[in-house]
C-alpha cells in the first residue's frame, strides 16, 4: 500500500502539477562523447569523460532562456602498432591518442512546456571551442592545441519533480570548425545531470 | 533536510565524473618500442645481393675509443648483440641478401650497428670502431648520433657503389633503421622484443627487398 501511494504520488508530481515560475537556471550534467568526422579517424572510441555546466536567464514567461554553457569531453584510443609515413620516413610504434575539447559558448533556448514539471526545448549556442590533441608514442609526444569558431544545437527536457530542483537530459551536437593547423572536432554529446532553477 | 540529499548526490556526481578523468597509456616497456626507418629514394637496391656485416655491436656510450683501439667495451654485450645480428641477418635473407664473411668478397653492401646507452648529444664517427674491420680504401662512414633515447639499436646500410664513396672518409648511407628501447626491459623478453622491432624496421621497408 506504501508503494503504491508513493508511485502515485511520483507519477502526479512529475506529470500535472506546475512548478512555480523560476526567474534563472544552473545545471551541471555528465557528459558521454560519440566523435564523427576528422575527429573519429582519430579517435573512435566513446568518451565516457565529461561535463557541461549551463546557466539560463529565463524570459517572456521562461518561454525563452538566454546564458552561457561551458563543457569538458575528453577522448582517448590506443592504437597498437601504428606507422606513420612521411616521404621516405616511417615510424611505427604503439599510438596513445589523445583530445581534449572545451566548448565555451552563448546560448539560447526555446522552452515548449515553461513552468512546467516535463519541460521540453531546443537551443542553440555560437562560440568558441578550445582543443588540444596529443599522439603519444614511444618516449614522445606530439601536441596539438587550437581555438575553434563553434556552433551547438541542442535538444533536451528538464524535469523538476520538486520546485527549484531536478534533472535535466540533453543532446547536444558540438561543431568546432577547421583552423588553420586544426581539423573540424566534432562530436555528439549526451548529458545527463541536475538542474537548480530559482 | 533537502540540503542533506542534494550535497551526497553532487558529491557522489562529481566523484563520478573525476574517477573516470584518466585516460590509459602505456603500460610496460614495450609499449614505448618504436621503429624509425629512412632510405635515399632515388638509390635502387635491385640485383646487389651481397652484403657483410660485424658480429659486434658499437656501444656509443658519449666516449669514443682511440681509433682503431676499440676494446671490449666499446661495444654491446656479445649476447645481446649476437641475438640481434642474428635477427638482422634472417630479415636480410628473407629479403632476398647473401651474407658475405668481409670486404674481400666484395660484398655490393656493408651494414652497420651501433647502439646508444646514453642521450647525450654527439658525434660519433664509427672508424674509431669498425675502422680494423672494413679496410677497403680508407673510405669509411660516420653516424650522427642526436636526440635517440637510451637503448636505440641504429642500423646503417652502406652502398659500396663508387659515386657514393667520396674521399673524405664519408659514404651515404641509403637505408637507416632505428630501434628504439632494446637495451631495456628484463633479459627474458629481450630476445621477442627485439626480433618484433627489428623485424617491424625490414617489414616496413619493402623497397629493400632484391
Amino acid at each position: 500500500m506504501k508503494k503504491i501511494s508513493l508511485i502515485i504520488l511520483l507519477v502526479a508530481a512529475i506529470t500535472v502539477n506546475k512548478v512555480a515560475a523560476q526567474q534563472s537556471m544552473f545545471s551541471i550534467q555528465y557528459s558521454i562523447g560519440y566523435t564523427t568526422g576528422k575527429l573519429n579517424d582519430f579517435i573512435c572510441n566513446t568518451s565516457w569523460r565529461g561535463a557541461t555546466m549551463d546557466y539560463r536567464k529565463y524570459i517572456n514567461g521562461g518561454q525563452i532562456g538566454v546564458g552561457a554553457t561551458i563543457g569538458w569531453n575528453a577522448f582517448y584510443k590506443a592504437k597498437t602498432n601504428t606507422s606513420f609515413v612521411d616521404g621516405t620516413k616511417t615510424i611505427t610504434g604503439d599510438a596513445y591518442n589523445y583530445s581534449s575539447s572545451v566548448p565555451m559558448m552563448l546560448v539560447g533556448d526555446y522552452y515548449f512546456s515553461p513552468n512546467q514539471k516535463i519541460n521540453p526545448f531546443v537551443g542553440f549556442g555560437l562560440g568558441t571551442t578550445y582543443t588540444q590533441d596529443d599522439v603519444d608514442m614511444g618516449l614522445y609526444t606530439y601536441q596539438l592545441s587550437a581555438w575553434h569558431f563553434s556552433m551547438q544545437p541542442e535538444a533536451g527536457v528538464i524535469i523538476t519533480p520538486n520546485p527549484g530542483f531536478g534533472i535535466m537530459i540533453s543532446g547536444k551536437y558540438y561543431t568546432a570548425l577547421k583552423t588553420s593547423n586544426s581539423a573540424a572536432h566534432n562530436y555528439f554529446a549526451t548529458n545527463i545531470g541536475f538542474v537548480w532553477q530559482y | 533536510m533537502k540540503r542533506k540529499i542534494i550535497n551526497p548526490m553532487i558529491l557522489l556526481f562529481a566523484v563520478a565524473t573525476i574517477w573516470g578523468c584518466f585516460p590509459g597509456g602505456a603500460d610496460t616497456i614495450d609499449d614505448y618500442d618504436l621503429v624509425f626507418t629512412n632510405y635515399d629514394s632515388s638509390y635502387s637496391f635491385a640485383n646487389q645481393p651481397k652484403y657483410t656485416m660485424s658480429d659486434k655491436i658499437v656501444l656509443f656510450d658519449g666516449t669514443p675509443p682511440v681509433a682503431g683501439m676499440p676494446s671490449d667495451d666499446d661495444y654491446v654485450n656479445q649476447i645481446y648483440a649476437t641475438a640481434a645480428i642474428n635477427i638482422i641477418k634472417t630479415n636480410m635473407t628473407n629479403l632476398g641478401y647473401t651474407f658475405v664473411a668481409d670486404t674481400t668478397f666484395n660484398p655490393d653492401f656493408i651494414l652497420l650497428t651501433g647502439a646508444t646507452s646514453s642521450t647525450t648529444v654527439v658525434y660519433y664517427d664509427y672508424w674509431d670502431y669498425y675502422g680494423w674491420y672494413y679496410p677497403y680504401g680508407g673510405y669509411y662512414p660516420y653516424s650522427y648520433v642526436s636526440s635517440y633515447t637510451s637503448g636505440s639499436l641504429i642500423m646503417t646500410l652502406l652502398s659500396r657503389k663508387p659515386e657514393f664513396v667520396n674521399p673524405i672518409n664519408q659514404t651515404r648511407s641509403v637505408w637507416t633503421g632505428i630501434v628504439n628501447g632494446v637495451l631495456t626491459g628484463t633479459a627474458t623478453n629481450y630476445t621477442q622484443r627485439l626480433t618484433t622491432t627489428i623485424n617491424q624496421a625490414f617489414n616496413q621497408s619493402p623497397y629493400l627487398h632484391q
